[in-house]
């Protein structure tokens, strides 16, 4: 039983949110989209192993209330191997690479937010296995209909007089009792489409414990929404805190935090 | 298992061929290849091709009798809406050209193609303040990267394959007026052995205090900082360092409560050109910028060091060694920015000294004496380090001339703009050559080790000056002056023009319709390249001044041309886009200015492979 599910308000009955994976999808592409094999081939490596498995949890609206801001959570905690990273694509995106997550001591679970150009489902690919050797893809995805556009309009940033306002601000709360951490960065996260804006946007963002050594980390790219919010799932020793939060973007621009475990 | 794309292990390997080729990695750059960048033919790697900035090559293929030959090999377009001032010097390596363009970007070329390898974009804040356009004047390279300063008073260090950023830096407050345009240096110390990145910045219409700044070039840490307003601190090693000059600066005024007055917190000085460096005595040499503000008046009495001259400072600790002021008390913005070349100087009983040459805005042209200016100890300002000077330009009217026993200036009385009468908001308006734009502005001439001339790009104008009441308001600019910008002949502003440095005779020179703003290049083959604001790349012959090659490239040429030898063949590479001051502030300019259409592209020339058998 995948942990976020478990906790979804009427669990019992059909949840609120949908996850748009299962047994459907298995053995095949529920979505019939022709970027999926290239995809496969050019971020995962083209491997030979990989299958659609209803243990990755991909959670999101069925619709885009907002194309620059898709919300989507990964939950792969049903997964029993060791989960060496995961791969978030969307099948139709001019920057269809969007995040690499490799979970390290947080558990494999996501919250974050990214920028829809049209319609099309996005992935989540898991490789499962121990850091060396050859792992085993478990993929899960999710549909959602767009009116698109999020990729090619200016961030909002860039409606203000100076966009550096602001810029770099972060903020971050961890809740010791459930162990979630959320964070939100204000980063104008420019794709370099929209015109006379050059590409923006952070490249990784990690999260490191008290004596300095990294928990989990992020390579980010175009698509992840303006000002980022990420949550992210700690075990208990660690969802103590404190948790320092590094991350740095295209440009070399620097971010430093520290959160500590709310009382 | 739904597998669209079977690739064979040959096609595999294709593949993988085809991405080496595109992140393909040049040797890294190292101190000795940029010691040694003015003997070798085959690379540009620094501003002012090489550490003593002569702008001189040995190539001779083409030459005074092969460049009716030229023509353009390719050209690349700088692309997006952003056609403002391609002030630039390339550098090439390996094959690759690194050209940066108007507001901070920066793309690698294939040297023999002009295909692009990659392009980098600084994103830039909304409200920067740069004085003079959106320019910059080009890049560093040392190991595996390319460094380059921002508009927003930031400087990049990106990978040289890949153009990804290894690091930046902002080093001041971009609101307030800090910037930069300039092309940074590299420098190996003597005595630390370190290899430090040399920049300033650019900002003084603001009033801003001008710094130099050391880095690590690996990390882009701060080695040392010094500012250039006598009686500030410097850093060095991440604390606070040395006062510059005296912690009392008595070369600015004092309020009658003996505090310093208001210009003394904003003074200028800013080094916002390339640092050249002499490697016999371990020692930098950059000008400084004009005192801040423009107002005489506002930092009387009292010579204004270290502004408007030539500094000379130690890599080891950032310490100002030495200082030649050319405008003592500058009222006229003439500033001491403009480069400084180094050279053997034969004086006039034969006798051979290491010498800085200087063109400065004030219409002036400085020998100076390397040695005197380099010594460690003693007083900082030297103004009998001086071996020659002489005009370049006509109808000076600021100074009688250089007064060769003291080093200063024989000021002519009544060209300091007066204050504004009791009630008044202006003072009177007086005339003044050369004007603010300079006799020569930033554009670097260039030195023949083959003719032993000076090839200078010099403007003939003049302006109305009058002073205005001034008080520092933060990121606003910070003059006290009101100019206007006139002609002084009417059929030419730009005068290209050889000097010989010893008996300050005109050898020839060139006239030019429009104001010269492109710096020059010589060479070996008995030639002198620059461009022209009315968008032609021109070839002269060294000895005579005739012009004898010139090609269209379709917008004004405001950046500085460069020459590398490849696969046994002599290039020409110069930036074609129009931009930088005289558009924004040229006065009467504009009537030739706004003739000229915007661009941004890089031009390559060569002699086509049958012509030059040809001419064989």
């Amino acid at each position: 039983m995948a942990l976020l599910t478990d906790r979804l308000p009427g669990a019992a009955s059909p949840p609120l949110l949908t996850g748009r994976t299962g047994p459907a999808a298995v053995g095949g592409d529920a979505f019939d989209s022709g970027m999926w094999p290239s995809h496969r081939q050019e971020f995962l490596g083209d491997p030979a192993a990989w299958r659609n498995d209803p243990a990755v949890t991909v959670l999101a609206p069925p619709a885009a209330e907002d194309s620059s801001h898709v919300p989507f959570l990964i939950d792969a905690t049903a997964v029993a191997q060791p989960i060496r990273r995961i791969v978030v694509t969307i099948d139709y995106s001019p920057f269809p690479k969007a995040i690499v997550f490799r979970p390290g001591r947080a558990l494999p679970l996501l919250g974050f937010g990214v920028k829809y150009e049209v319609g099309g489902a996005l992935r989540a690919s898991a490789e499962t296995g121990a850091e060396t050797g050859a792992g085993e893809w478990l993929v899960g995805a999710a549909y959602v209909s767009a009116l698109g556009g999020g990729c090619s309009a200016p961030a909002a940033a860039h409606h203000r007089p100076d966009w550096q306002q602001g810029f770099g601000e972060l903020r971050a709360r961890l809740w010791p009792e459930t162990g979630r951490l959320r964070l939100r960065l204000r980063h104008p996260q420019d794709t370099g489409l929209a015109d006379g804006i050059p590409a923006h946007h952070l490249t990784e963002l990690a999260l490191l414990d008290a004596a300095g050594a990294e928990i989990a980390a992020l390579e980010l790219h175009e698509p992840l929404e303006e000002n980022p919010a990420l949550t992210f799932l700690l075990p208990p020793d660690l969802a103590r805190g404190p948790v320092a939060i590094r991350a740095r973007d295209n440009l070399g621009y620097a971010f430093a935090g520290r959160v500590e475990g709310a009382p | 298992m739904n597998r669209f794309l079977k690739l064979t292990s040959a096609s595999v390997l294709a593949l993988a061929c085809v991405a080496a080729m595109a992140h393909a990695e040049t040797s890294p750059v190292t101190w000795e290849d940029i010691l040694n960048d003015a003997e070798t033919t085959d690379d540009v790697l620094m501003y002012g091709l090489g550490v003593g900035a002569q702008r001189y090559s040995a190539l001779d293929q083409i030459n005074a009798e092969t460049v009716k030959h030229l023509r353009p090999a390719w050209s690349f377009s700088f692309g997006d809406e952003k056609q403002r001032g391609q002030e630039t010097q390339a550098l090439v390596h390996d094959g690759v050209i690194y050209v940066t363009g108007s507001y901070s970007r920066m793309w690698a070329l294939d040297a023999r193609t002009g295909k692009r390898l990659w392009k980098f974009e600084a994103r830039l804040p909304e409200d920067i303040r740069p004085c003079c356009d959106v320019v910059n004047r080009g890049a560093a390279i040392y190991g595996d990267k390319v460094f380059f300063g921002t508009l927003d008073a930031s400087i990049y260090a990106l990978n040289k394959d890949t153009g990804k950023v290894v690091w930046r830096k902002k080093f001041e407050d971009h609101k307030i007026g800090y910037t930069m345009t300039g092309a940074p240096t590299i420098v190996k110390d003597k005595e630390t052995g370190r290899v430090m990145l040399i920049h300033g910045s650019s900002g003084d219409e603001f009033g801003v205090v001008g710094k130099l700044y050391a880095r690590d070039v690996e990390t882009g840490e701060e080695i040392w900082m010094r500012p250039f307003v006598e009686g500030h601190k410097g850093t060095l090693a991440g604390a606070e360092g040395t006062v510059t000059g005296d912690p009392a600066a008595p070369s600015w005024p004092n309020n009658p409560d003996g505090s310093k007055v208001e210009a003394w917190s904003h003074g200028g000085g800013a080094p916002w050109q390339s640092a050249s460096y002499d490697p016999e005595t371990n020692t930098i040499v950059v000008g400084a910028g004009n005192p801040a503000p423009w107002n005489t008046w506002a930092r009387t009495p009292g010579d204004s060091l270290y502004t408007s001259g030539q500094a000379y400072v130690d890599p080891s600790n950032g310490e100002l060694v030495g200082f030649y002021q050319h405008t003592p008390n500058d009222a006229w913005d003439f500033s001491g920015n403009n480069e400084i070349i180094l050279f053997d100087y034969k004086d006039k009983d034969g006798k051979t000294h290491r010498a800085g040459a200087h063109a400065d805005r004030n219409g002036f042209f400085y020998v100076t004496d390397i040695e005197a200016l380099s010594k460690r100890g003693g007083e900082i300002n030297r103004p009998t380090a001086l071996l020659n000077a002489f005009p370049f330009v006509d109808g000076i009217t600021w100074a009688k001339g250089i007064d060769l026993k003291t080093g200063r200036p024989i000021e002519v009385e009544g060209q300091r703009p007066p204050l504004p009468a009791e009630g008044e908001t202006k003072g009177a308006s007086i005339e003044v050559s050369p004007p603010f734009l300079g006799g020569k502005n930033w554009n670097p001439m260039s030195y023949s080790q083959k003719t032993g001339l000076f090839y200078v790009p010099a403007n003939h104008w003049t302006e109305d000056y009058w002073t205005e009441n001034v008080t520092y308001q933060a990121g606003a600019a910070y003059l006290g002056q009101g100019f206007r910008i006139k002609r002084l002949y009417d059929d030419h502003i730009g005068t290209l023009r050889a000097f010989d440095p010893t008996t300050g005779e005109k050898k020839w020179e060139h006239k030019e319709e429009f104001p010269l703003w492109a710096g020059t290049l010589a060479t070996a083959g008995n030639l002198v390249f620059t461009g022209t604001s009315d968008g032609f790349v021109k070839g002269f012959n060294a000895e005579t001044g005739e012009e004898l090659w010139k090609f269209n490239t379709g917008s004004g040429i405001v950046s500085s041309p460069i020459t590398w030898e490849m696969d046994g063949k002599q290039y020409l590479g110069i930036a074609s886009g129009y931009g930088g001051a005289v558009p924004l502030w040229g006065g009467d300019m504009a009537t030739l200015t706004t003739q000229v259409s915007q661009g941004g592209s890089f031009w390559v020339f060569e002699i086509p492979d049958e012509l030059l058998t040809a001419s064989k």
